[in-house]
């Protein structure tokens, strides 16, 4: 799959459903949503640190196995770190508003994992990317 | 006369002293017989026996060679060893299955992949979907389990999916060779 690669945006989002559900299906949409906002909404400027967020769907067949947010690995020739978020199994009644919030939390994740690892980065153009999500 | 009676009970006294010793050596025997045969049914045809034997340091037997990670430390476990040598030799063997071999305990996922727009990329087979791609690949896609079983049966669904609907990405022999299958 390296042939297929691209070189990485300052954020995307990927999704993995563990099987589709009636119980996940608000979930998908938001995300399928969100990924195309998020899409249009990213500049070419450059960032300090690229984030790669991957939401994680429970569904019949695979669940994640974590809660919350983590921080996965780090490349470093494009500066990129990889999210993973677990997402509920039940879903709320506006699930992109939380959706937005696991992406502000995600931008967080970041930063503290830049501070364990004593690295600095700045995620302001993150989180203003983020922040211009929420009309 | 009186020669005579000493010599018949000189005979008698031999012969009480013979069925002694022949009770006595019959009543030895017996009881070495029985020990014998005690010892026996404890033991296979092989004469290995069946008692079970604590080993440290294995190897659970839910645990396949694909598994243990190379950094996991060594866990104690405790082995109870109750066959014979043949049967631990295919046991062995089993846990040797490459985790890419259709013979794989381990389980696997099928998954089609798809682009932010929801266009099919492809079909595949995963045991841990994951990590299957990196995460520059990943970035404004997403991937759907469909099923989950054993790989045979992964793989077999696998090729029967894409074999007759085959995503832009799926490049491998045969992909599309009985597209006319689907109506």
């Amino acid at each position: 799959m390296t042939a297929a690669e691209e070189a990485p945006e300052a954020l995307s989002i990927g999704m993995i459903i563990g099987g589709r559900t009636p119980a996940n299906r608000p979930w998908i949409e938001a995300i399928q949503g969100l990924m195309n906002e998020v899409k249009a909404a990213r500049t070419k400027t450059t960032f300090d640190l690229k984030l790669n967020v991957e939401f994680q769907v429970p569904g019949n067949h695979l669940d994640p196995d974590f809660e919350g947010v983590r921080t996965g690995a780090f490349r470093r020739s494009e500066s990129l770190l990889k999210i993973q978020v677990a997402i509920p199994p039940q879903a709320p009644a506006d699930p992109r508003r939380d959706l937005l919030a696991f992406l502000g939390a995600a931008v967080d994740a970041a930063d503290r994992w830049a501070v364990a690892k004593r690295r600095t980065f700045d995620t302001s153009s993150l989180r203003a990317l983020v922040a211009s999500l929420e009309h | 006369m009186i020669i005579r009676a000493r010599q018949t009970n000189s005979c008698r006294w031999v012969l009480a002293l013979l069925t002694a010793l022949v009770t006595v050596a019959a009543i030895v025997g017996l009881a070495g017989s029985a020990s014998a045969a005690t010892t026996a049914g404890a033991e296979t045809r092989l004469r290995a026996s069946i008692e079970p034997a604590a080993v440290l340091g294995g190897v659970a037997e839910y645990e396949t060679a694909g598994q243990r990670l190379g950094e996991a430390p060594d866990r104690v476990v405790s082995v109870v060893a109750t066959g014979v040598a043949a049967e631990t030799g295919e046991t062995a063997a089993q846990a040797a299955v490459h985790g890419n071999s259709a013979s794989s305990p381990a389980r696997a996922y099928l998954y089609r992949l798809y682009d932010s727009e929801g266009n099919y990329l492809k079909t595949g087979i995963s045991k841990n979907p994951t990590s299957r791609y990196t995460k520059t690949f990943m970035q404004d896609k997403y991937m759907e389990i469909m099923q989950s079983g054993s790989r045979r049966q992964m793989l077999n669904l696998e090729r029967f999916i894409v074999e007759r609907d085959p995503g832009p990405l799926n490049r491998e022999p045969g992909a599309g060779a009985f597209g006319g299958d689907v109506p």
